[in-house]
């Protein structure tokens, strides 16, 4: 019994040591070079057709979702009266950084994902566990 | 008689008889015609320097008898002149002169005894020089220039039996005065003799016409007057410095012109009476010509004045006593007069006796005068819509007519009546016949009803009541007529009962108004007038305001009076009192207001037109209006209120259940009121108890229109149990709280501290303290009711030291975005800021969700359950539990954000017992989850990751890459550790940053 418990902890130990190789997503070789010009305009999540996302070449962006409401069937949210501006750029090539300054002075949300995949049509990010995220242009 | 004495005496008789015809019958014979005619004009050629012709002479005994007489007739003067209407001076158809034949026989001395002429005519002339066609006479060479001192002596011996004028004209011109005077049919008696001083006279005239005009260089007439049946009748006897005598006028009828203006009126022409009638019996010192009048008596038509005086003619000085006989009825008389005395259409009546005392010099006379007034009645109804009568008094006049002393009147009393009118008044007017100055008071008992007639018809007001007067007047008819009403004195009492005014849309009504008037202030320096009006009660309504005020007090300081811009200085207190105020029920215990107005009847609404500057006290209100469903108790209520800035000094209110007292500043009241501006004010705000939750309900929606409410609900398809704070628009209110306890969103809270602004549909909390559930809280939002339902909320939330429990008890939505809190036992202190719009239920609309969060632990207690068992088997923890079998954390720190519906937690590091940990992961409100647990330390040096996937409530936790080995080793992290580490510092600096 107490060297099967041996075993196993050695086990663990050496599979521990082969995954100690940063697992962290890290860049890759073929990284892709995005530009400015290819997020700027209107895109809609490919999951859900009401939510909208629109970069603009000022370097700035808004996002909302018209999901109907269950109880009443309007838009939950327009453009106008979103609350989700932010602020964008792109860092080392792919990645892209998010800034949602949010109404309170004291508030910051940054985010970012790895673009994977860009063109005319299709974007896909990427985020660091893995979870991706496709937007379709508008 | 015995026959013999009979004989004897006819004898006697006879011889007389004869005697007296034998003389007359010599004289005769001796003075013919012919002879006297040429002792005549002999005689008159030594006296007279002009032309004379005498027609025949006679002798007469009988006419002239006992004198002899000599009678001339034809008598002719002529003394031509330029200029003279004839070159007749006088022509006397008969003309008789009896002489003391005895005094001449004896004496030789012509005495005359009597004169009679017959039909005199004469026209006498002055040129424009001075020149008389009459100074016929000759002068005596021996001019004696020295002049003679007078004495009776000098006086000549007159007994002067008879002078009889009859049937004669005298005409009179003088063009150097230009003056005209014609006497028509005189009849002159004189009869008197004059000797040593001693004069015994008797004067009759009588004249059937006279004239006399005096006129301009133009010839216009300045003076006309024209008698008709004058009679004169004077008697005089005594010495000539002690005459007694007496005068009679009669004036039958006659015309009086004064610069062409018709003095006497027709009907006092018309009169049976006597045009005048003159009596005046007098005692005269003829030397040093003063004249005692005593007892005269003037007549004009019906009207007669008593007289007694004194006049001395040199120098000229008068001092009589004028007194009227009885009362003078004032209507007939003013009849008799021109119509120009009164203007057309007035009315004027009453009975008047007058006592007058006038003394001086005519050039400085001075008049002192008693002038009583009964009965009188006045109606003029271009100046005065009523009928006065009853008109009485009693005044006395002091003048001086040259002006150099001051004149005055007194008036003891005056009185008179009106409708239902009693006005009495009492004073004094000084400078009389200069700048007259009144000094008067004024009682009495006015019908306010009574006024209506002075009240323009289109001035939309109607009065009732009773006013009583007590004023007193001083002032300067300059003052007056100049309005100069700041230099004029009015102090007194007008005392209203029973008031009931309408004025346009303003009912007054009290049932005891006592209006004190003080001109000028007293008490308030710089203002003209004071008004102070005290009562038992005042109902006041104006349009939308009614006040129903228990004993007001208000005291008034007024300037400009009587000007478009009136300004008044008040103060004001007033017992119980209830003011209606449109939709709005105040009531109060008391309240006293200081301040001034200064209204601009040019401009509208209330504050442009009355621009109040007011201090106000009120106590014990209480305030229910249909804006709020809770009446508003007001403890004190003190304000100062200017257009620009208004002032609260403390209000303490009680509304609902809570109680709170105010002070600080309000701004743009006006134009608030009339949506002009917003209401700006910064208050502060104390309570003991506050019931947040209450007060959101009473005044949501304040400034909104409640239809477009109702319509943007409808719009929004609100449902009816919902109802959303919606934000009062129009302010800018700040609110510095201090609420000791308080009530919001069903948790109680302590030492509520912080600023609240209200701002147009905004609500603001910045930095606002408070305790809950025993921890020290620190909340700063962000609510805007967009609509009911989009309602917009941020807030930036620090809690510390509170449990973990009590926390997510307090905000269950931090158990929805971070359901492994739950898994935590102790106290930390929590971070939030996030933002999001709710719907009307104050549901948060996930898709809108935007927040970071901090959470900051020590000595915590990890509940344990199936996922930690499972996590901990993994990586092979032994005794990582206490002795109680709990799991204790030294330390927490963890940052993590929100997007939608995605919570990210940064790595973050945990501390149990021996072992170290770092977890990170993002977890969606569907429960998805992706969590990744890394072994950092533990006593074998492995090095360990797990995953936890699937969802949280039912995990998948595997074995995972390391992921975090290098992230808290400086020299060896890489680019993403780097950005992981950056983010998670930018998220803890911004939440904390705020924390005070």
């Amino acid at each position: 019994m107490k060297n099967r418990k041996v075993i196993r902890f050695w086990a663990v130990m050496v599979a521990a040591a082969l995954l100690a190789v940063s697992c962290i997503k890290k860049p890759e070789d073929n990284r892709l070079v995005v530009s400015q010009e290819q997020l700027t305009g209107l895109w809609v999540k490919a999951n859900n057709p009401y939510e909208f996302w629109r970069f603009r070449s000022d370097l700035t962006g808004i996002t909302w979702d018209e999901t109907p409401d269950p109880e009443t069937g309007d838009p939950e949210m327009t453009e106008e009266l979103s609350n989700l501006g932010f602020t964008w750029a792109i860092e080392n090539g792919d990645v892209l950084m998010f800034s949602f300054p949010g109404a309170m002075e004291n508030q910051d949300v940054p985010k970012y994902y790895y673009i994977t995949e860009i063109n005319a049509s299709t974007m896909k990010w990427e985020d660091e566990y893995g979870l991706t995220y496709t937007l379709n242009k508008k | 008689m015995k026959k013999g004495w009979k004989i004897a005496l006819i004898s006697v008789g006879s011889l007389l008889g004869l005697a007296v015809v034998v003389v007359a019958v010599a004289l005769w014979l001796v003075f013919t015609p012919s002879q006297l005619t040429k002792i005549v004009n002999r005689l008159a050629a030594d006296y007279v320097t002009c032309e004379t012709h005498f027609g025949r002479v006679n002798l007469t005994l009988f006419k002239t008898f006992p004198d002899v007489g000599l009678r001339i007739d034809e008598v002719e003067v002529v003394n031509p002149m330029d200029g003279a209407p004839s070159c007749e001076v006088a022509y006397i158809d008969n003309l008789t002169v009896g002489l003391d034949l005895k005094k001449y026989l004896k004496e030789k001395e012509v005495v005359v005894h009597q004169v009679l002429v017959d039909e005199l005519r004469a026209t006498l002339y002055v040129d424009s020089l001075g020149n008389s066609n009459f100074d016929i006479f000759k002068h005596s060479d021996d001019k004696d220039t020295t002049k003679s001192t007078f004495s009776l002596d000098s006086l000549p011996f007159i007994d002067l039996k008879k002078l009889q004028v009859s049937n004669s004209y005298v005409t009179f011109i003088n063009d150097k005065s230009h003056l005209f005077a014609s006497m028509v049919y005189i009849d002159l008696g004189v009869a008197g003799t004059l000797k040593e001083g001693l004069v015994d006279a008797d004067v009759d005239l009588k004249m059937d016409r006279c004239r006399y005009t005096m006129y301009r260089k133009d010839s216009v007439a300045t003076v006309d007057g024209k008698l008709q049946g004058v009679k004169m009748a004077v008697k005089a006897k005594g010495y000539l410095e002690e005459l007694l005598g007496d005068l009679k006028l009669n004036v039958e009828n006659g015309e009086l012109s004064l610069n062409g203006k018709e003095m006497i009126d027709e009907k006092l022409q018309a009169s049976k009476h006597d045009l005048l009638k003159l009596e005046v019996p007098f005692n005269a010192d003829l030397l040093n010509k003063q004249f005692l009048l005593d007892d005269s008596r003037l007549q004009v038509d019906d009207y007669a004045l008593g007289l007694k005086a004194d006049v001395r003619l040199d120098p000229m000085k008068v001092d009589a006593v004028v007194t009227t006989d009885g009362g003078w009825q004032v209507a007939p008389l003013l009849e008799l007069l021109p119509m120009q005395v009164l203007p057309k259409g007035m009315d004027v009546d009453g009975k008047v006796k007058l006592q007058a005392y006038a003394y001086g010099e005519p050039s400085a006379l001075k008049v002192d005068a008693h002038v009583g007034l009964a009965d009188g009645r006045f109606h003029y109804p271009k100046a005065l819509p009523y009928k006065v009568n009853r008109i009485g008094g009693d005044l006395e006049a002091s003048l001086d007519l040259s002006k150099k002393s001051p004149s005055h009147v007194k008036i003891n009393s005056l009185k008179a009546h009106t409708l239902n009118t009693d006005l009495n008044l009492k004073g004094r007017v000084d400078d009389l016949l200069g700048d007259m100055r009144v000094d008067a008071t004024v009682k009495g008992s006015l019908p306010l009803e009574d006024a209506k007639p002075m009240i323009p018809e289109k001035l939309p007001l109607k009065a009732d009541g009773k006013a009583k007067l007590d004023l007193s007047a001083c002032f300067k008819m300059s003052q007056l007529k100049a309005k100069a009403y700041d230099k004029m004195q009015l102090a007194g009492d007008i005392a209203l009962e029973r008031l009931d005014v309408l004025y346009d849309s303003i009912h007054v009504e009290s049932p005891d108004l006592n209006i004190a008037l003080q001109l000028p202030a007293k008490e308030h320096k710089s203002k003209m007038a004071d008004v102070h009006l005290t009562g038992s009660h005042l109902l006041l309504a104006m349009k939308a305001v009614e006040a129903d005020i228990n004993r007001p007090d208000i005291n008034a300081g007024l300037n400009n009076l009587f000007k478009e811009q009136l300004a008044a200085a008040v103060e004001l207190a007033v017992g119980k009192s209830a003011v209606g105020l449109d939709s709005t029920q105040i009531d109060l215990a008391s309240m006293a207001l200081k301040g001034s107005i200064r209204m601009d009847s040019t401009q509208s609404g209330f504050f442009n037109k009355y621009n109040p500057l007011l201090n106000v006290n009120l106590k014990n209100g209480v305030v229910g209006t249909t804006a709020l469903p809770e009446k508003v108790y007001l403890g004190d209520l003190a304000f100062d209120y200017r257009p620009e800035r208004c002032e609260v000094r403390n209000a303490e209110v009680k509304l609902g259940r809570s109680d709170f007292q105010l002070y600080g500043s309000v701004e743009n009241f006006e134009e608030w009121l009339v949506h002009k501006k917003m209401l700006v004010g910064e208050l502060n705000f104390v309570s003991q108890y506050t019931d947040v939750d209450e007060l959101m309900d009473m005044f949501s929606g304040k400034g909104t229109d409640p239809d477009t409410l109702e319509q943007m609900r409808q719009e929004d398809k609100v449902a009816k149990e919902a109802n959303p704070f919606i934000v009062p628009k129009d302010i800018n209110l700040t609110l510095h709280t201090h609420i000791h306890r308080s009530l919001a969103f069903g948790n109680d809270l302590g030492d509520v501290a912080g600023a609240l602004t209200i701002n147009d549909g905004t609500a603001i909390l910045d930095q606002v303290g408070f305790v809950c559930k025993a921890a020290t809280m620190q909340l700063t939002a962000l609510y805007k009711s967009i609509r009911p339902n989009n309602l917009f909320c941020a807030l930036d939330f620090h809690l510390l030291d509170i449990q973990i429990d009590e926390l997510l008890d307090m905000i269950p939505t931090i158990d929805t975005l971070v359901p492994m809190l739950a898994a935590f036992e102790g106290n930390a202190d929590f971070h939030l800021a996030g933002e999001g719009y709710l719907n009307a239920r104050y549901k948060p609309k996930m898709s809108t969700l935007l927040g970071s969060a901090a959470i900051s632990g020590q000595n915590l207690v990890v509940m344990d359950n199936n996922s930690i068992a499972q996590i901990a088997k993994l990586m092979q923890f032994k005794q990582w539990k206490d002795n109680d079998n709990k799991i204790r954390i030294d330390s927490l720190s963890v940052e993590m954000t929100c997007l939608r519906k995605e919570i990210e937690v940064f790595p973050f590091l945990l501390n149990i017992g021996k072992y170290q940990l770092c977890a990170s992961g993002k977890h969606n409100l569907s429960g998805d989850c992706g969590y990744h647990i890394e072994l950092l330390k533990n006593p074998l040096l492995a090095k360990v990751g797990v995953d936890v996937r699937g969802t949280l409530k039912n995990p998948k936790i595997t074995l995972g890459e390391v992921r975090y080995a290098d992230m808290y080793k400086p020299d060896k992290r890489g680019e993403v550790e780097k950005r992981t580490l950056e983010m998670k510092r930018r998220v803890r600096e911004a939440l904390e940053n705020n924390v005070r």
